[in-house]
């Protein structure tokens, strides 16, 4: 199963440095979409189907924390699988963060850190469905 | 303080930009006219600016390396590589300055043509590269 990933940056070189580090982490990506903010990310959200979404908290127009509420918020849209991917270092902030059912990296991040994040979120590890119990191959 | 933005600079220099800097003790300004700075102002439990400084020779082997590419990028893409950069060293920087429960707000990073301020920082980080020099400014109100 190749992935639809959204990345959520205000930064075009952060948005670059994740997607070439996706690239190159073994997975089978079919899209990798990009938004430089939450308003942004929502709209796409509406329009294409996405596995799982990376997304930076401090951004102009709409931040990364309303745009996970929002995504909670709607039935659709719930169950999104999100990781934070930001400079946020508060411990209380964090725990904040995490209590919306999101994983977290730190910036700056190793490319090992966002490999393996995104697996364990998909349950895809080279190219294989952890959750299915390795009876598929994509 | 000063040695929390050291560590906060060095590391973001190192695991972002794949550059390894030491601490520059000469003393020396950096000029204005040869250099790029970049601002992120912050509010919280404590609140102020953080400046970064990097001699013209320094930013087109940063936004290089940082993107993965053998050409220096587009000038609108190095300014975006540098306040992204002055971004994670003041996230990083802070915690460790005011306590890792304390909670921060950061703006988005704005390009200073010419930083000039009177007012000493709180604390400074002079870093060397290979290809230049850099400075970290930490101006708490």
């Amino acid at each position: 199963m190749a992935l639809n990933i959204l990345i959520v940056d205000d930064s075009a070189a952060m948005r670059s440095i994740i997607q070439k580090t996706l690239h190159i982490s073994g997975l089978e990506l079919e899209n990798v979409y990009q938004a430089k903010n939450g308003a942004e990310a929502l709209q796409m959200l509406e329009e294409n189907w996405v596995d799982l979404a990376l997304v930076d908290i401090n951004m102009p127009v709409m931040d990364g924390e309303t745009l996970i509420n929002h995504v909670r918020e709607n039935p659709d849209l719930a169950d999104l699988p999100i990781v934070v991917v930001s400079t946020e270092s508060s411990e209380a902030r964090i725990t904040q963060l995490r209590a919306k059912d999101v994983e977290f990296i730190h910036k700056p991040f190793a490319p090992e850190t966002l490999r393996e994040t995104v697996f364990q979120l998909t349950g895809v590890e080279n190219g294989t469905s952890t959750l299915s119990g390795g009876n598929f191959d994509f | 303080m000063e040695q929390a933005l050291y560590r906060a600079a060095i590391l973001t220099f190192e695991e972002l930009g794949f550059m390894f800097p030491v601490e520059n003790n000469d003393g020396a300004e950096l000029e204005n006219s040869a250099s790029v700075n970049v601002s992120v102002d912050f509010d919280g439990t404590i609140s102020g600016r953080l400046v970064l400084q990097v001699e013209n020779s320094v930013l087109p082997v940063l936004a290089a390396n940082m993107l993965g590419v053998d050409e220096s990028p587009e000038e609108d893409l190095m300014s975006d590589v540098l306040g992204e950069f002055a971004n994670v060293i003041c996230g990083n920087a802070l915690p460790s300055i005011a306590g890792k429960q304390k909670i921060f707000r950061l703006q988005p990073p704005q390009i200073v043509v010419r930083f000039d301020s009177d007012e000493n920082p709180s604390a400074e980080a002079r870093l060397q590269l290979d290809e230049g020099r850099a400075n970290v400014r930490l101006y708490v109100n």
